[in-house]
């Protein structure tokens, strides 16, 4: 019989322990062991010889910062889990460097929990690689939800991963008549939840848009937008990111605590307007201002100019204008504005067309880690 | 761009002094459907008529107003909003254009456009009937705190569209709908048609069937009229060569002061709807 693998579980909720203790008993490969503070230090974890650590870094005494440093000198193959309650950028960036080997969001559901734990037994690190890319505009009529649409169809076929798309315009959400759906359940129904829904059970709250793109609709009427709430928003993104390699968030033009929000939990925050030859890129200016609050905003801060024909030079003049990166994506009003009247974005929009190409090439370089 | 005056004394004396005055807002579902132009050309033709105006730009955090107007106001809405607030006055904070009528500019940064709340508008608006005939608001799109209590102060509502897409007419029907849930009275909503027989594949008669009413206003297509007023910082209805989008807003005007039904003994527009 082939030993079983030793996974050891420090995590001082009692209910969330017995809970992974319950579901790691049921499976024949896994030896659970139960670990809590007091049980005798790191010298104590040590000599359980785990394989795997799943460690809950909401409990401080636990101080994964000295943890797990040590534990990789003496436990050099230990693969090590970080689970959290909390979840955002800088968590992120901090216990990756700390060379955890996966991430959990806390509450866990089962599906996410023995993914983990089957990926770091096989070495696979699982940490969410996912990219959160927000779209914001100073005004509307930018383009911006054609844009994400065909973005997000792109990104799938550049990744062969899944792609979500989160529509958090907080007015006037048309992502279901530009992709003819009649959604289930909208954001508003998510953000209801979000205190019992994992990221598992998360994912039934997206609708399919193709075998790859799925989107979270946006609220039914204004009046329900006001279910819609920064911290709700924040939540809900980082529940949704093991889900999907990239995250799309539609947001609602101008600055507000949903923009706001949305922005800092993003991995990318893209300024999008529309060339209409009055006073778009001036707007564009005033709000980079804005951006470069962001911690590391040139890296995380673009733009999209649409309906302005793609030329490098003209780029390159804008980029310096605006003071961060700019793709320009040409005009195909008559294409886009039947595809959004017949609700066939995703399937009228093929490729081929110039749009379709240009927008490719931007999934191309965001897969690439460019802009 | 020209550097207006500020903190003038009103040369222009009210008509109907004593009265408040009227509160007319421009409002859209969708963005850029013209609100700015419209309600930039609105002001000039009523203070052609010598009434005491004011365009107030609250899209606080990019409007187009000063843009349009070619303008660089020295004060501006956050000027108004910076002072304490038993000693607001909008008088100190109004820029005088060369085209007859005040404009009350939007504040020259967005972040200085975030912080206004809705109370200050609402104390602004009151203050500013006050000191006009007419007080025309240009706002942002959509419903939000602010735009509850801009909708709460106003007499008269413009609502422009386009109709380019499927998706912004479902957004102008959801945003009728929102109005009726508000209890905004209909009679006071002017829906106009922007850019009247654009290239579109929608017709117009199947959206007045959505909506469940007909456009009252018709403004027609004239793209490069307008961008050339934008690029002359002036008017169309100020330009010596009135073309056809200037007389359908003199037209829109004459209707809501009851003008042009007068003419014909019948009494119509804002008043007349009173009766109706």
């Amino acid at each position: 019989m082939a030993q079983k693998i030793r996974v050891c579980i420090w995590d001082e909720d009692s209910d969330s322990r017995a809970g992974m203790l319950r579901v790691l008993g049921n499976l024949d490969d896994y030896q659970a062991i139960e670990y809590r503070s007091g049980a005798g230090g790191i010298a104590n974890l040590e000599n359980l010889r785990p394989q795997i650590l799943l460690l809950d870094v909401d409990y401080t005494i636990a101080q994964p910062d000295k943890l797990v440093p040590e534990l990789r000198k003496t436990l050099p193959e230990l693969k090590i889990i970080a689970m959290s309650k909390r979840w955002d950028e800088s968590s992120r960036q901090r216990f990756g460097d700390l060379g955890f080997d996966a991430m959990l969001l806390k509450p866990l559901d089962i599906e996410s929990f023995l993914k983990a734990v089957e990926a770091a037994n096989q070495g696979k690190g699982v940490k969410s690689n996912c990219q959160v890319l927000s779209f914001f505009s100073p005004k509307g009529k930018s383009g911006r939800t054609t844009l994400i649409v065909n973005l997000a169809l792109a990104l799938a076929r550049v990744s062969g991963e899944k792609v979500g798309i989160i529509d958090a315009e907080t007015n006037f959400a048309d992502m279901d008549a530009f992709l003819n759906l009649n959604p289930r359940s909208t954001i508003v129904e998510a953000l209801r939840d979000l205190t019992y829904l994992t990221s598992g059970t998360l994912e039934k709250y997206f609708e399919e848009v193709s075998d790859k793109v799925f989107v979270l609709c946006g609220a039914n009427t204004p009046q329900q937008a006001a279910f819609v709430e920064p911290e709700g928003l924040t939540k809900l993104i980082n529940l949704a990111r093991p889900n999907f390699r990239y995250l799309l968030v539609d947001l609602a033009p101008g600055f507000n605590p949903i923009s706001i929000a949305a922005a800092e939990a993003s991995e990318k925050v893209y300024l999008t307007t529309m060339a209409g030859g009055t006073f778009e890129i001036k707007h564009l200016e005033r709000a980079m201002e804005i951006f470069k609050s962001l911690d590391n905003w040139q890296q995380r801060v673009g733009c999209v100019i649409t309906r302005m024909a793609p030329d490098v030079r003209r780029a390159k003049e804008l980029e310096e204008e605006i003071g961060c990166p700019v793709t320009l994506i040409p005009n195909e009003y008559l294409l886009c504005s039947e595809a959004a009247n017949n609700g066939r974005m995703a399937v009228d929009i093929g490729s081929g067309s110039p749009l379709t190409q240009q927008i490719d090439r931007m999934a191309f370089a965001i897969h690439d880690g460019g802009r | 761009m020209v550097n207006c005056m500020t903190n003038q004394s009103p040369k222009i004396k009210r008509k109907n002094e004593g009265i408040k005055g009227s509160v007319f807002t421009f409002f859209s579902t969708a963005s850029a459907v013209g609100k700015t132009v419209l309600s930039v050309n609105y002001a000039a033709d009523l203070a052609e008529r010598g009434y005491k105006v004011c365009l107030a730009d609250l899209d606080l955090q990019f409007g187009d107003v000063c843009n349009y107007l070619g303008i660089t106001p020295e004060k501006t809405f956050f000027n108004y909003y910076d002072q304490d607030e038993d000693k607001r006055d909008t008088s100190l904070c109004m820029t005088e254009t060369q085209f007859g009528f005040d404009v009350l500019a939007a504040p020259l940064e967005v972040d200085e456009g975030f912080i206004i709340d809705a109370e200050t508008i609402v104390q602004a608006i009151n203050q500013l009937r006050d000191d006009y005939d007419y007080v025309l608001l240009d706002t942002t799109t959509g419903f939000t705190g602010i735009s509850l209590a801009i909708l709460e102060q106003t007499d008269v509502l413009y609502l422009p569209c386009v109709v380019d897409f499927i998706p912004s007419i479902k957004d102008l029907k959801l945003g009728l709908d929102t109005l009726h849930k508000l209890q905004f009275d209909y009679q006071r909503v002017r829906l106009i048609l922007n850019r009247n027989k654009a290239e579109t594949q929608i017709s117009t008669k199947d959206v007045e069937a959505l909506l469940g009413r007909p456009f009252q206003y018709f403004i027609s297509n004239d793209y490069q009229g307008i961008m050339q007023s934008i690029k002359d910082a002036k008017p169309v209805v100020l330009t010596e060569t009135k073309n056809k989008l200037a007389d359908e807003i003199s037209d829109m005007v004459s209707e809501e002061l009851g003008e042009k039904e007068e003419q014909s003994g019948g009494i119509s527009g804002w008043f007349g709807s009173l009766f109706k």
